[in-house]
C-alpha cells in the first residue's frame, strides 16, 4: 500500500469513527444547552430582588434622604403634640423592598419625670406614609380628628365643648400626694415669658402659639387646622431639635420652614390634617410669637391653685400620676 | 483517555462549579432580602464569594470553558459589587449604630 493509499484509508477510518461518535456528541451538546438556558434564566431571575435593594438604598441615600423623612416626623411630632418628646435610644429604622419602617417612642412630661405616651410605627413607601400606627399608653387622649371646637387648647375668642368647672372639680379631688398635666387655654395673648413668669413652682412644658388662624381654627381656604406650638423648658437629649436651642422660639419658627417643602409628609404623620404653615409662618414673621394656651406640669395642688390666676381661661386636665415631684 | 480531554473536562466542570457556587449564594441572598431568614449562608458569603471568582477565573483559562468561566466571574463580581454598595449606602442611609 503506498503512502497515498495509506492516507485515503485512514480519513476512512477517521470518519467511520466521528460518525459513530455523533450522536453522543449531539447529545451532549443539547443536554449542555438545556443547563445553560435554565442557569441563565435563573441568574436572571435571581438578580432583581438585590437589584431592587440597591435602588431602594441608593433612594433612600441620594434620593427622598431617611434622615430627612425621619427629621420631617420628629419635628412634625414635636411641634403638633403638646407636651411630647421622642428618644433617641428608641428609634429604630429598617428597610425592605422599596420601603422604610420607623418605629419610636413618644414620651411626655408628667411631674417630674417622663413616661411613655405613644408607640409609632410608620411604613414609607419611597417617601409616601402608606402605614401610620400609633399604641397610646395613656389615659387621656387628645382628640384624633380635629373639628373648630375640639381643642384642648383654645384661643380667648374661641368655644370648647368641654365643661372647664367640671375639669377644676375633678382636680380638686385629686390626692395631694399626686401630680398632673394640665391644658391651660388663657384670657388673652401672651408672651410665654409672661405666662411662665405667672405660674412659680410648676413646669410650662409646651406653649401653643397663635397664628392667626386660631380665633375660629380655619385657615383662609376653609381647612380646619390644629395648634402649633413648641417646648419651652430646655431639653438636652441628643435627639431634640432644641438641644442647644438658644431660643426656642426661633427654633420653633426655622423648624417651621424647613418642615415646609415637606408639609405634605408632615401632614400624613401628624394625625392633625392641615397645617397651612406658609399661611402661619408668614403670620409669625410679621407678628411675632403671641401664646393663646399652655401645657403645663406639676403637683396638684399648684394646678389648683391656677383657678384664682386672672390669665387662666379654662383647663383641661391631661394625665395624672403618683407623686414624682422632686423640687 | 487522553490527559488534554481530562483537562478540559476538569476546566468545565469547574466553569459549572462556579456558576452554581454563584447562584447558590444568589439564592441565599434573596431568601434573606426577602424574609429576613439568617440563612448559614449569610455569615460565610464572602466565602462563596471567594469559591464563585476562584473557579471562575480558572476556567477562563481555558477555550471551551470560558463563557462558563467569564459567567461565574459576573455572578462573583455581581455579588461583591453588592456587598460593598449595601455597605456603604447602609452608612449613608441610616444615622444609627
Amino acid at each position: 500500500m503506498n503512502p497515498y493509499e495509506k492516507l485515503i484509508q485512514k480519513a476512512k477510518e477517521d470518519g467511520l469513527e466521528q460518525t459513530k461518535k455523533g450522536p453522543q456528541t449531539l447529545k451532549r451538546a443539547i443536554k449542555s444547552s438545556k443547563w445553560r438556558l435554565i442557569l441563565s434564566t435563573l441568574t436572571v431571575l435571581l438578580l432583581i430582588v438585590p437589584t431592587c435593594y440597591m435602588m431602594t438604598y441608593a433612594y433612600y441615600a441620594f434620593g427622598t434622604k431617611s434622615t430627612t423623612l425621619m427629621d420631617v416626623t420628629s419635628k412634625t411630632l414635636y411641634i403638633t403634640e403638646p407636651n411630647t418628646t421622642l428618644e433617641e435610644m428608641e428609634f429604630d429604622m429598617n428597610f425592605s423592598l422599596f420601603s422604610m419602617n420607623l418605629t419610636f417612642e413618644q414620651h411626655k412630661q408628667i411631674g417630674d419625670e417622663f413616661y411613655p405616651a405613644k408607640d409609632y410605627e410608620l411604613q414609607f413607601i419611597f417617601n409616601d406614609l402608606v402605614k401610620n400606627r400609633t399604641y397610646s399608653h395613656l389615659d387621656k387622649i387628645y382628640p384624633k380628628y380635629p373639628t373648630e371646637t375640639n381643642q384642648w387648647l383654645a384661643h380667648p375668642k374661641q368655644l370648647v365643648e368641654f365643661n372647664s368647672e367640671k375639669e377644676w372639680r375633678v382636680l380638686s379631688g385629686l390626692p395631694e400626694e399626686t401630680v398632673v398635666e394640665a391644658y391651660i387655654s388663657l384670657t388673652d395673648l401672651y408672651s410665654v415669658d409672661q405666662v411662665e413668669n405667672s405660674m412659680s413652682n410648676i413646669d410650662l412644658t409646651w406653649a401653643a402659639i397663635y397664628t392667626g388662624t386660631e380665633e375660629t381654627m380655619l385657615s383662609k381656604d376653609g381647612d380646619v387646622v390644629s395648634p402649633i406650638g413648641y417646648p419651652v423648658q430646655p431639653d438636652q437629649t441628643n435627639w431634640s431639635p432644641f438641644r442647644d436651642s438658644v431660643s426656642h422660639e426661633e427654633t420653633f419658627l426655622t423648624m417651621l420652614k424647613e418642615l415646609k417643602p415637606y408639609e405634605d409628609i408632615a401632614v400624613e404623620v401628624s394625625p392633625h390634617k392641615n397645617l397651612e404653615l406658609e399661611e402661619r409662618i408668614d403670620y409669625i414673621e410679621k407678628n411675632g410669637f403671641k401664646t393663646y394656651g399652655v401645657v403645663v406640669t406639676g403637683p396638684k395642688s399648684e394646678i389648683e391653685e391656677l383657678k384664682n390666676s386672672e390669665i387662666v381661661r379654662h383647663i383641661k386636665l391631661g394625665e395624672v400620676k403618683l407623686w414624682n415631684w422632686q423640687r | 483517555m487522553e490527559l488534554a480531554t481530562v483537562k478540559q473536562r476538569v476546566f468545565l466542570w469547574m466553569g459549572w462549579l462556579s456558576i452554581i457556587t454563584g447562584l447558590i449564594s444568589l439564592v441565599f441572598l434573596n431568601l434573606s432580602l426577602l424574609w429576613g431568614l439568617n440563612v448559614p449562608i449569610g455569615s460565610n458569603i464572602s466565602l462563596w464569594l471567594c469559591i464563585t471568582l476562584a473557579f471562575g477565573i480558572i476556567s477562563t483559562i481555558n477555550k471551551n470553558s470560558r463563557s462558563l468561566g467569564l459567567w461565574g466571574l459576573s455572578l462573583g463580581i455581581y455579588l461583591g459589587f453588592f456587598l460593598i454598595v449595601m455597605f456603604m449606602l447602609s452608612w449613608t442611609i441610616n444615622p444609627f449604630p
